[in-house]
């Protein structure tokens, strides 16, 4: 009792002396922003001391209390990385990179950026040899609610729950606070929400290796906790190999893993059948020349689809969309195959 | 030994401290409590004597300043909107679009459509208008931060000229615009050299200083540059979340820290500097009557209803006392006034 009226009374005090709580930690997106306090508020408002939320200590209510970002997250980011670039080099909107001066770890001057973009995107995925800009034919939907997590889950788990359904934040995949004594590359998570099985808002960047069950999905789960190495390479462009595919050497074969914390049956040793009745056949998605991003981009891709592509029907069964189903796919209809399988 | 003989005196002692405690402790409680009272009645009587003491202070000219602007209205049919200006008599509107087709549009006071128009022979994915500025001809000087060029039309929208970067230089990454006393205030954002541009009317560079950093005197991302009287320029150092103010030289004088993400600014005509704090959701006002400048007041909060913004970008005064602000998410331009 007495100690509960302490408190209160010591956090209205606090509330009448404080205009706000110091905070330490690590800047934001760590390794672009120095280590200020003053780096907290590009993102979150100065509050004006509405709400006991505040001094609680509890990360959950501060959150709630504090952080300005209303229900769709990707307003604020687009506040910087938006089309018109006010804050930031990278405009994820348009997928270019602003600026013509060279040599910077972001971008080629003026050149496409590697995630593609979330509504357009500078790409050349009919290999005419000049890139053009061009509104996205699909996109991993940032702030839609009730999208399917295709692929969540085990063996045999189908696509029916509704524990795999998941809205997509920014925050879902990239981490802004950066990380503090790692170089993460993209500062992309290394604690994946797995949306499907765990409430996103709980697990989200809250757990540990330690506490990890031991089956196949928490052993994968487990690894991707270890660090994606941060190899920023000179060239920015989407590179291709003298056979045409797409090169990602500068990316770890982890990143397979890394987007299989979410589309998890699609991380495949080509070991089939697999038992599973949706995904019973892989390809083989396991090697550094068969990660998921030389036939996927990240963001948005400006590719089309011919009759067979556009027809492809989803894993749940919905039919294909036609020339704009273009699932994340970097080329045009199924060009992704053809520089290792050409034609006979 | 000894300890089994003391055993029952000492709880006995224990007991009888034991009340004193308890007396002690509903003395305490009782006393935290009535502190507690007052504070919370100390607190409530601040909230609730706030407002109407400022309400209540004479309208002197010294305190005029004190007094907070309202809303009047929105103009809706523009797609997040970000930079926003005014023609000389203040009659139309000119605002830059960052979303859907992207154009410069043109509406009158009363919030009417009149025209719009973009780069001649571009498409919307090819183009990235950001602000706008109007001179005392009339002609609009739009910012294209996705062609790296500063665009300048006609009144009608026909464009008559394209500003080339400074000599020397290649290229340049304009980023804000303002005209003030027919001089072209230029924010600049190619990497490792974030800076200020001056330039006069013909398009001759006249002052030039910055570079990208956090040190004072260094910019990150500054979205808007404006001057006073005495010539001090005003810098909304966007990444930096600062204002910095320096002289007509551009020597660094003084930085106002602490802000959000500050853009767009104005200074109206009784020496109030105004700037759009984008993660604020806020417009917030100072004084430029005396050096170091003051901070008045702050309005606006995050939200869809009138007088509410989602990330402000801009923000254009008139001669009228009516400011006209950007509200990006809301897609509509909010109309306030004095
Ligand atoms: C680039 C924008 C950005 C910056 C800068 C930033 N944050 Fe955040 N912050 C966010 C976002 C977005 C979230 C919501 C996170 C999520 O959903 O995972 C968040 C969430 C939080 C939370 C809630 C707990 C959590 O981890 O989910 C706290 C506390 C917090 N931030 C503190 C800080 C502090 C302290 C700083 C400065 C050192 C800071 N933030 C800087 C964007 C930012
Ligand atoms: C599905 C996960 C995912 C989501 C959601 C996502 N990103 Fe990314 N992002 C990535 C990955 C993976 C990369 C690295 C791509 C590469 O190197 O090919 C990346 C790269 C980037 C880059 C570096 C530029 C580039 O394209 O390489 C920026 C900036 C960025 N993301 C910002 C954002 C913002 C802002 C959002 C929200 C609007 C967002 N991301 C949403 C996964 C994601
Ligand atoms: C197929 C559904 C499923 C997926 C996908 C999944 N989990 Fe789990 N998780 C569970 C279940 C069921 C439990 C309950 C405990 C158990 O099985 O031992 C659990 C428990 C946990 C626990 C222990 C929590 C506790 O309270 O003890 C952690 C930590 C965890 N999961 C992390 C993850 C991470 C990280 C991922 C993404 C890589 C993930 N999980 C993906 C189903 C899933
Ligand atoms: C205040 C402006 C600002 C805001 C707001 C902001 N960023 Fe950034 N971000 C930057 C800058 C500046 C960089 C450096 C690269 C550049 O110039 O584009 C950057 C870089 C990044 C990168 C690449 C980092 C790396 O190490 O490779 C990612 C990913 C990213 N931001 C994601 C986000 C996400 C997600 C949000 C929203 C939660 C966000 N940013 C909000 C300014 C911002
Ligand atoms: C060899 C090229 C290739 C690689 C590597 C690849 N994909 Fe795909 N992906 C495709 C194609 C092609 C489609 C279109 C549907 C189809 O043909 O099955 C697709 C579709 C998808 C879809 C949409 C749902 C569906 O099945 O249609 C998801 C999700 C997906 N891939 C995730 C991944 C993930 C995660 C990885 C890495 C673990 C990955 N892909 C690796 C080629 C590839
Ligand atoms: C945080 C969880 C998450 C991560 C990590 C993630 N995805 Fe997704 N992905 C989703 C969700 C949710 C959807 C369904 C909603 C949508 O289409 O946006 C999806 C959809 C897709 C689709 C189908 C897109 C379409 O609509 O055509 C592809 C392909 C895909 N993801 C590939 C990838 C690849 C490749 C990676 C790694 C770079 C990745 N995903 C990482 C959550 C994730
Ligand atoms: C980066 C090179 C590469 C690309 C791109 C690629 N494949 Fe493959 N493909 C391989 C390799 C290597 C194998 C042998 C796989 C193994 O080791 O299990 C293979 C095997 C196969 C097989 C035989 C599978 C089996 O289990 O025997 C088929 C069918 C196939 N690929 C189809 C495709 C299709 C369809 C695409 C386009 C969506 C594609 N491949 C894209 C390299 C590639």
């Amino acid at each position: 009792m007495r100690r509960w009226a302490c408190s209160l009374l010591v956090g209205l005090l606090a509330m009448l002396v404080l205009p706000r709580p110091g905070w330490a930690d690590n800047g934001p997106h760590e390794g672009t922003f120095t280590k200020t306090t003053d780096a907290c508020a590009q993102c979150h408002r100065a509050h004006r001391g509405q709400g006991p939320g505040l001094l609680a200590g509890d990360l959950v209510t501060t959150q709630q209390a504090r952080v300005l970002i209303d229900t769709s997250q990707i307003n604020l980011c687009f506040s910087c990385h938006g089309s018109a670039a006010t804050g930031a080099d990278t405009n994820v909107e348009d997928g270019i990179y602003m600026n013509r001066a060279s040599g910077g770890q972001f971008g080629v001057p003026g050149a496409g950026l590697r995630g593609g973009g979330f509504v357009n995107a500078l790409m050349d995925p009919d290999f005419t040899g000049t890139p053009t800009a061009a509104p996205v034919t699909s996109k991993h939907d940032v702030g839609v609610p009730g999208m399917i997590v295709w692929g969540l889950g085990s063996s045999g788990v189908g696509h029916v729950t509704s524990s795999q359904r998941a809205t997509l934040q920014c925050s879902s995949c990239h981490n802004p606070h950066g990380f503090a004594n790692a170089d993460r590359y993209r500062i992309l998570r290394d604690d994946l929400p797995c949306a499907g099985c765990h409430d996103i808002q709980q697990q989200k960047g809250r757990l540990s290796q330690a506490s990890m069950p031991t089956d196949a999905t928490h052993q994968l789960a487990a690894r991707l906790n270890t660090a994606i190495p941060d190899e920023r390479p000179p060239y920015y462009t989407i590179r291709y190999t003298p056979d045409g595919y797409r090169d990602v050497s500068y990316l770890d074969e982890r990143i397979s893993e890394w987007c299989a914390g979410c589309h998890t049956r699609y991380l495949a040793t080509g070991t089939d059948p697999s038992g599973d009745a949706v995904f019973a056949y892989r390809h083989r998605t396991t090697a550094q020349e068969l990660t998921c991003l030389v036939c996927h981009v990240a963001h948005g891709t400006t590719a089309t689809m011919g009759r067979f592509s556009g027809d492809v029907e989803w894993p749940d069964g919905t039919p294909g969309g036609g020339t704009t189903d273009s699932r994340l796919l970097h080329v045009s209809n199924r060009g992704v195959c053809y520089p290792c399988h050409p034609a006979p | 030994m000894s300890d089994k003989v003391k055993g029952p005196e000492r709880s006995a002692i224990s007991n009888t401290r034991q009340r004193k405690w308890a007396r002690r402790r509903l003395i305490a409680l009782g006393a935290l409590f009535l502190l507690l009272v007052l504070v919370a009645g100390l607190w409530a009587y601040y909230l609730r004597t706030r407002k109407p003491l400022s309400a209540a202070l004479p309208p002197a000219p010294a305190v005029a300043q004190a007094f907070k602007p309202h809303y009047l209205f929105s103009i809706y049919g523009v797609d997040r909107p970000l930079g926003i200006a005014l023609s000389p008599d203040g009659r139309y509107i000119y605002v830059t679009e960052s979303a859907g087709e992207r154009l410069i549009k043109v509406f009158d006071r009363e919030g009417q459509f009149i025209r719009s128009f973009a780069v001649p022979d571009t498409r919307p994915a090819e183009r990235a208008p950001v602000y706008v500025a109007v001179d005392s001809y009339g002609r609009v000087y739009v910012t294209d931060r996705r062609r790296f060029a500063l665009y300048v039309f006609d009144a009608d929208g026909n464009l008559l000229r394209v500003f080339s970067p400074p000599q020397g230089e290649e290229f340049w990454t304009p980023l804000g615009v303002n005209v003030v006393n027919d001089e072209i205030l230029v924010t600049e954002v190619t990497r490792e050299q974030h800076r200020v541009m001056v330039f006069d009317l013909e398009g001759r560079l006249k002052t030039v200083f910055g570079r990208e950093g956090r040190e004072n005197g260094e910019f990150w991302f500054p979205n808007a540059v404006v001057r006073d009287e005495e010539g001090n320029f005003y810098v909304s150092d966007g990444n930096n979340g600062r204002l910095q103010v320096l002289d007509p030289e551009g020597n660094f004088l003084y930085a106002l820290r602490g802000l959000n993400l500050p853009r767009g600014l104005a200074i109206d005509t009784e020496k109030r500097l105004f700037l759009v704090d984008a993660v604020a959701h806020q417009v917030r006002v100072f004084s430029l009557a005396s050096q170091p400048i003051v901070a008045l007041y702050e309005f606006g909060d995050i939200g869809m209803g009138d007088g509410e913004f989602r990330y402000p970008n801009d923000i254009a005064v008139d001669l009228t006392g009516r400011l006209y602000i950007t509200d990006r998410e809301n897609n509509r331009i909010q109309v306030w006034s004095y």
